[in-house]
């Protein structure tokens, strides 16, 4: 805990420290065992912190969710990886479209994550919201978070940057109001879990869609791909916009 | 748990939630039973919605505050919201059956008016309302993703889902925000801080210029089920929000009149959506434009602070949703290829002559006879607000409203919306585009007309309709008291 003079305590800076590294390690993460396992790490240290500052109830809240918020991520994070893993084999060209070039995006990712670092200390320091050492980690979180959303190439990552702004408005929601009724973590943990699903059923329809996409040969557009296929007609794309309004 | 305390819960405030999820739960079940179960399946999830309205419309206090003991109540403009997401979601299910249509629309539009159910009861309780519209938001972008068999529906679900969360979290962070100005007033947050804060995360979940970026894509994009849901039921409800929040927090609503927030948002929404209308593009793409301008007349109503202007926005609203689902509906049918027993007539070959003479495939339109292209005019026509037709019951409060603060305004908005039914009407694929025809209209087409003719004599009830919300809103605080 924080003393009188505002110097953090043991258990706070080593909190704060390996809440840095997990959630940098997320932000730069290709793999999707490291990006799993820093999400539920992220869960967990959120969850202790709250322990510490909190109320225990919050931590367990805290921790139940990010748990299941992980398993229900894990299946359509591997479908994705093995996707990823079928560029380097196959040579598909749109799968490397969609997964981005992972090459250049890990030192782009790396200098954002020290400049959101950096942004979140002078944040902490010039607007402190809440008290003591909860102001960087909420901060930190939320511009980690944004980052993500915002400079991401792959669907991937702007899920795992939308959990990660969760975590943070959570964060500074429970240092604001310590005493919170049950309905209100409940819909929050609610809130948590469904946005996890909808990340796994969007990701997955979207590997699924490729795949089929490919083996047909038909054209294969998603959010990160800027530039329609070659071989598609002067006019658009026929294999889309036949089947407006579902399949009858 | 004792009887007494199972009576306790069972009051018909009660039913509002839990017979849409009940509801959802045995639609689910039967709609993998083939095509009778998913009609036995629409029709629990109809009386699962008419459960919940009638509970909504007769429970004094909410349940929640009984099971929860969490301050909580049904004010007037919670039952009116409450009303008109249920007629929503149950008029989208009905849609969706008739059509024949595969997918989960009838189960999640359960769902999605369950959560907005919720977000109205919470009342005071911001951050639960909060939460209830952003698992609708999820909800619907789940149906988004997988309502369609290819790629453009998991854009559009990508979209909606990180914008409106970003919205939904945003939101959250400004409840929290208000909570720490209460708490130190004069610290480093204002009451125009939490203003700035609120009003992004309303814009990005609702659609308001300049962050509607997820609108039209939306709008085009996605099965007709998740379209709907979105821009007439989770835009609706988010609305709600907005009045629940003034509500909740009365210190805002001065901040709001002196910059004239609601009131710029408005007309740049209304004059921006009529812009984009006109602009070339896909029909339920410019759909989407249309129904972001016709949100614009509603936060121009609610930026007057008036109860005349917040009635009349309102009604606005209620008549939004009928017109949404009419719109997106009949441009789906004039878009989307024959089912079944249409083969003969125009068939992928017939398609596939078109893409050859140089047709672009989203004027590829069948000739659907006169009855969705009449549901779409009449619908564009009843939202422009001319008399005598339907928005005018609505659109004249606003007017009013407007004009006692400032004419230009008023009459900026009757402009908009003039383009905007204008752009509508010439937007409808014409003959030279049409590949193949087709003699009979189907019963989902014959449905939105129904509902097309009931938008345009939706201005000729002005008197109850304005009377009831206007009671409702003569319970909102923060309003000037004409």
């Amino acid at each position: 805990m924080a003393d009188a003079e505002g110097n953090l305590g043991v258990n706070e800076l080593a909190l704060l420290v390996m809440l840095v590294v997990v959630a940098s390690l997320l932000s730069i993460s290709v793999e999707w065992h490291v990006a799993a396992a820093c999400l539920w790490l992220v869960h967990m240290l959120v969850s202790v912190w709250l322990a510490v500052v909190a109320t225990p109830e919050l931590a367990v809240s805290k921790a139940v969710t990010g748990t299941t918020v992980c398993l229900l991520l894990i299946p359509s994070l591997r479908a994705f990886s093995q996707a990823r893993a079928a560029v380097g084999t196959t040579g598909m060209r749109r799968l490397v479209v969609v997964a981005g070039t992972q090459a250049t995006d890990e030192p782009f990712m790396l200098v954002g994550a020290f400049l959101a670092a950096a942004a979140a200390i002078a944040l902490s320091f010039a607007f402190p919201l809440v008290e003591g050492a909860s102001n960087f980690a909420w901060y930190w979180l939320t511009l980690l978070g944004l980052l993500l959303i915002m400079l991401s190439r792959d669907i991937v990552r702007i899920g795992l940057g939308l959990l990660l702004l969760l975590n943070a408005v959570d964060l500074l929601d429970t240092m604001v109001t310590r005493n919170q009724g049950v309905t209100a973590i409940g819909a929050r943990s609610m809130v948590a879990i469904v946005l996890a699903l909808a990340l796994s059923v969007i990701w997955g329809r979207t590997t699924s869609v490729r795949s089929r996409s490919e083996k047909a040969d038909l054209p294969s557009l998603t959010v990160t791909d800027p530039m329609p296929p070659q071989r598609l007609p002067p006019f658009g794309n026929p294999g889309g916009d036949r089947y407006q309004g579902g399949s009858r | 748990m004792t009887l007494e305390a199972l009576r306790a819960i069972w009051t018909p405030s009660f039913l509002t939630f839990v017979s849409p999820i009940v509801a959802a739960a045995l639609g689910g079940l039967f709609g993998r039973l083939g095509r009778s179960g998913q009609r036995v399946a629409a029709l629990v999830v109809l009386c699962g919605f008419s459960a919940g309205a009638y509970g909504a419309w007769q429970a004094p206090v909410s349940a929640l505050t009984a099971i929860t003991a969490v301050p909580g109540s049904l004010p007037p403009i919670g039952r009116l919201q409450i009303l008109v997401v249920s007629m929503g979601g149950a008029l989208i299910s009905i849609y969706h059956v008739l059509t024949k249509r595969d997918g989960e629309v009838a189960v999640i539009a359960s769902l999605v008016v369950a959560a907005t159910s919720a977000s109205a009861f919470a009342g005071d309780s911001l951050r639960v309302a909060g939460a209830g519209i952003h698992l609708a938001v999820l909800l619907v972008a789940m149906l988004m993703a997988t309502e369609r068999g290819d790629w453009q529906g998991g854009v559009a679900g990508t979209a909606y889902l990180t914008m409106a969360s970003i919205g939904a979290i945003t939101l959250v962070a400004g409840f929290a925000l208000a909570d720490v100005q209460k708490v130190s007033p004069g610290g480093l947050v204002t009451d125009a801080f939490v203003v700035a804060v609120l009003s992004t995360g309303f814009a990005l979940s609702i659609g308001i210029v300049p962050l509607y970026f997820w609108v039209p894509s939306a709008s085009q994009r996605p099965g007709a089920g998740g379209s709907m849901l979105a821009l007439a039921v989770v835009v609706p409800a988010s609305l709600g929000l907005m009045l629940a929040t003034l509500t909740a927090l009365p210190q805002l609503s001065g901040p709001i009149a002196s910059s004239h927030l609601l009131t710029i948002g408005g007309l740049l929404t209304a004059i921006f959506g009529a812009v984009g209308t006109l602009a070339p593009g896909r029909l339920r793409r410019r759909i989407g434009y249309a129904l972001m301008g016709n949100l614009g007349a509603v936060l121009l109503g609610f930026g007057t602070l008036t109860r005349i202007g917040v009635a009349g926005a309102l009604v606005t609203l209620a008549h939004h949703c009928l017109v949404a689902i009419v719109l997106i509906g009949s441009a789906t049918e004039i878009e989307t290829p024959p089912s079944a027993p249409d083969q003969a007539l125009v068939d992928e070959d017939g398609i596939e002559s078109g893409l050859r003479l140089g047709v672009r495939p989203i004027l590829i339109a069948r000739e659907q006879g006169w009855v969705a292209r009449g549901a779409f005019v009449l619908a564009a026509i009843a939202m422009s607000g001319v008399p005598p037709f339907g928005g005018f019951a609505s659109r004249w409060a606003v007017m009013q409203a407007l004009a006692l603060s400032d004419w230009r305004l008023a009459f900026a908005l009757g402009i908009a919306s003039l383009a905007t039914t204008y752009a509508l009407l010439v937007s409808v694929p014409g003959r030279r585009n049409v590949v193949g025809s087709r003699q009979s209209s189907t019963r989902s087409e014959r449905f939105l007309l129904v509902l097309s003719v009931v938008a345009c004599l939706w201005g000729f009830l002005p008197g109850n309709i304005l009377d009831v919300a206007h009671s409702a809103t003569s319970q909102l605080t923060f309003l000037k008291p004409f």
